[in-house]
């Protein structure tokens, strides 16, 4: 019987540490569909192209190949500003002097976002720090074989949408291949289900000085910070308005920043997908439109356009 | 401590290596010790209660089994009886007055939680004394013994609930595992940890979005909802009883099976006799019957009417809200009309083929049950009527994710969950005492490629 139990257990070990590995090599690290991929390019990435730093918003707002110049969407679906303070974090631990994209919100989700896309690198003290700031550092992420446990389904699900073709990726940006119509009865659905929240700026005072302290410490990376549009809904009551423009002119003081707030920007019905989110279209040309500004702000500086012929790194 | 956490695994596993290294009359003080080590870890002040608890019950058990002794008999089991279920009726019924209860010294809300398993362990408690006022039972032992009985580790979360005459005698012996015990307890153990995280904690996720939400101008993702809720249901307490049952067999104690087939039962009081076997039991013998002989004279209508009491009883048990309220009800006025038009259906079925007739009967009961769950499952009447509104609205719109209500990859996983569901329950009643390490190996795999840790806490842990 102990015989049986020993191949059981190794066949069960072996099973698991292949997959492991399938996950680790074929998906984590190579799917570019996969949020855990664009970490890892995070890590890695030391081109000229600018990196695009924050929530889903960011991740659907911004197309590298619609702003006309090279940049990288690095976006993550519900993640909040302590997980956006860690990638950037470890981007500003590079070498590298190119500008970077990060946009702003009005309030903090105070959400990790999905926690298997930092799996595979727990060994980095600045994802533990942010696993560990949302109480989601378990101890089977560092057993290789079954730190994926209850994971793996997240990673199958990014290979086989890629796989079939439901979704393609360029430079970070995800996108459907088919468009869905845009629906108004949805979109008022949702505007309803927002009547009921309350409106206005709410980071803290905390993040909004952590930020700045960040800006101030990487006096050689130009911060382009972005606000892109919120539908109007957003506006109504809008609480804590003054805490906003003062953060803004904060911002704005500093000689590395280019702050630019399209919060209010009036946006047609059918460009969006939601109340925070815009329908792709929108998002084509929203992206054209910060993509020039952004090249007359690094024009205006004498920098350099990270995708221009002859542009340095 | 939960039971599916991997520290109750480690917690069993040492348990059991004392257990097989100490000698048979020092087992049962283990047995004893670990449970209380166990709730310990949950809370201390609620083990200090539960054990004054039983010292109380024990006191009163063994004073009503002292035979010659008629004086105060019905004062001491009526004053137990109560006591038991004031402690219980003030836990899990007083926190919906926390708002109205002055501010604590440091401004904030009283918080009034439920002691973990207080409702299994009141229910031990008053059925042993009861039984002892009975004289269908006598306590035999001391207080630990009875302690032990009453805090017994694996079933204290959420039952079975164990009786006295059954439990007792093989808690006292310490429990002497034989290899097939051992084995027989892993296998359930696995099946348990499989149904909890591959199939509950799965559905779960499509069930509460539906459930909060359900999509208007199409019926087909609330009727999904509505049967994977009953799956998922079925999935997280048979778990937790197959894990409660495993444990306790893997230390050579057999306690009570709780579920037999549900599912298969041809009416709802057929299904009552299969579900949560233990609890339908229980109210069977203390409140049912003393019910029925009250109301003796009152013919079918008396036990219809004590039917229906006894299950709004237990609806109400779950929680003091009218969905579970209705839910019992609904039970019990479903289990009255079959009662009541027995005679009525034999006429209308005689002639008809008994397999068409066992059909019709499961149909209805499982449509019934999976109807009735909504309100079983929803917090509030209001979010239950949204649900069957759109339940009943026969409408159809969308694309596929709209008439799934899901995106499709994760259909195809809830479909893949239940499909290995169908297959590992295939495999665990054919396992043999030989395959056991494969049949652990597999549902440890299954677990680790689709397990999904969404709910962690079970449903009836509570209760």
């Amino acid at each position: 019987m102990w015989k049986t139990w020993i191949m059981a257990v190794v066949a069960f070990a072996g099973l698991a540490g292949l997959l492991d590995l399938a996950v680790t090599r074929l998906i984590a690290r190579s799917c570019p569909l996969a949020d855990s991929y664009r970490i890892q390019h995070l890590f890695e990435d030391n081109s000229d192209a600018i990196p695009i730093f924050g929530n889903s918003r960011a991740l659907g707002h911004y197309c590298p190949a619609d702003m006309g110049i090279a940049a990288f969407n690095y976006g993550l679906d519900g993640t909040s500003f302590e997980v956006m303070d860690a990638l950037l974090q470890i981007e500003l631990a590079k070498t590298r002097t190119t500008p970077l994209i990060v946009e702003l919100q009005f309030y903090d989700t105070e959400a990790l976002g999905y926690e298997g896309n930092f799996i595979p690198f727990v060994s980095d003290p600045r994802i533990r720090g942010v696993l560990g700031h949302f109480h989601a550092l378990h101890w089977w992420y560092f057993l290789p074989g079954f730190r994926y446990f209850g994971n793996y389904e997240f990673y199958f699900k990014s290979f086989m949408l890629l796989k079939l073709h439901i979704f393609k990726v360029s430079q970070g940006f995800h996108e459907l291949t088919r468009i869905p119509p845009f629906d108004p009865v949805q979109l008022q659905e949702f505007v309803r289900q927002h009547a009921g929240m309350a409106n206005g700026y709410f980071q803290t005072e905390d993040q909004q000085h952590r930020l700045i302290a960040l800006i101030k410490e990487h006096p050689r990376r130009l911060f382009i910070l972005t606000i892109s549009p919120y539908h109007p809904c957003h506006f109504i009551d809008f609480k804590n308005g003054d805490r906003l423009a003062a953060f803004k002119a904060a911002l704005s003081a500093l000689p590395n920043v280019v702050l630019l707030d399209n919060s209010r920007q009036a946006c047609p019905d059918n460009y969006w997908l939601d109340t925070i989110h815009l329908r792709r279209p929108a998002a084509a040309i929203y992206s054209k439109a910060v993509g020039e500004k952004i090249r007359a702000a690094l024009q205006e500086r004498g920098l350099p356009v990270p995708g221009d012929p002859g542009a340095a790194k | 401590m939960e039971l599916d956490g991997l520290n109750f695994l480690v917690f069993l596993g040492c348990v059991a290596g004392l257990q097989a290294t100490l000698p048979a009359r020092a087992r049962a003080a283990l047995l004893l010790g670990a449970s209380l080590v166990f709730y310990a870890l949950v809370s201390l002040p609620w083990l200090v209660l539960l054990l004054g608890l039983c010292l109380v019950n024990f006191a009163a058990a063994s004073h009503l089994g002292r035979a010659g002794r008629p004086g105060g008999r019905t004062l001491v089991f009526t004053t137990t009886i109560l006591l038991d279920l004031l402690v219980l009726i003030g836990f899990k019924y007083l926190p919906g007055i926390e708002a109205w209860l002055p501010a604590t010294p440091t401004g904030g809300i009283w918080r009034i939680a439920v002691p973990l398993g207080l409702s299994y362990f009141t229910f031990q408690m008053v059925a042993c004394v009861t039984d002892a006022y009975r004289e269908t039972w006598q306590p035999e032992g001391g207080f630990r013994d009875f302690a032990l009985f009453g805090l017994f580790f694996p079933q204290i979360t959420s039952g079975p609930i164990p009786r006295a005459g059954s439990l007792l005698p093989q808690l006292r012996a310490g429990g002497a595992p034989t290899a097939p015990d051992r084995l027989a307890g892993l296998r359930m153990i696995a099946l348990g940890f499989f149904k909890k995280f591959v199939v509950a904690s799965r559905l779960s996720e499509y069930v509460t979005d539906i459930f909060n939400q359900p999509p208007a101008g199409n019926f087909v993702p609330s009727l999904l909802a509505a049967g994977f809720n009953v799956m998922q249901l079925y999935a997280d307490f048979s778990g937790y009883v197959d894990i409660a049952i495993g444990s306790a067999r893997f230390l050579g104690i057999r306690l009570d099976p709780n579920f037999d087939h549900p599912f298969s039962a041809t009416s709802v009081s057929g299904f009552w006799r299969r579900w949560h076997m233990t609890l339908s039991f229980w109210l069977r013998d203390y409140l049912f019957m003393p019910l029925v002989i009250r109301l003796r004279n009152g013919g079918k209508p008396g036990i219809a009417a004590a039917t229906i009491f006894t299950f709004a009883i237990c609806g109400i048990w779950h929680g003091a809200t009218w969905p579970f309220l209705l839910f019992g009800v609904a039970q019990g006025v479903a289990m009255a009309l079959e009662l009541l038009t027995k005679s009525w259906r034999t006429r209308m079925i005689r002639g008809l083929p008994e397999r068409l007739v066992d059909r019709l009967g499961n149909v209805w009961v499982l449509v019934f049950f999976m109807l009735s769950e909504i309100m079983f499952r929803s917090t509030t009447l209001p979010q239950a009527l949204t649900l069957y509104r759109h339940l009943f609205h026969l409408r159809l719109s969308g694309g596929i994710g709209g008439l799934l209500g899901a995106q499709p990859y994760s259909m195809a996983l809830d479909g893949l969950a239940i499909a290995a569901w169908l297959g590992v329950d295939y495999l665990y009643d054919r396992t043999t005492d030989r395959a056991t390490p494969w049949f652990v190996a597999l549902c440890a795999t299954l677990i680790l490629l689709l397990g999904c840790v969404g709910s962690a806490n079970f449903i009836y842990a509570a209760f």
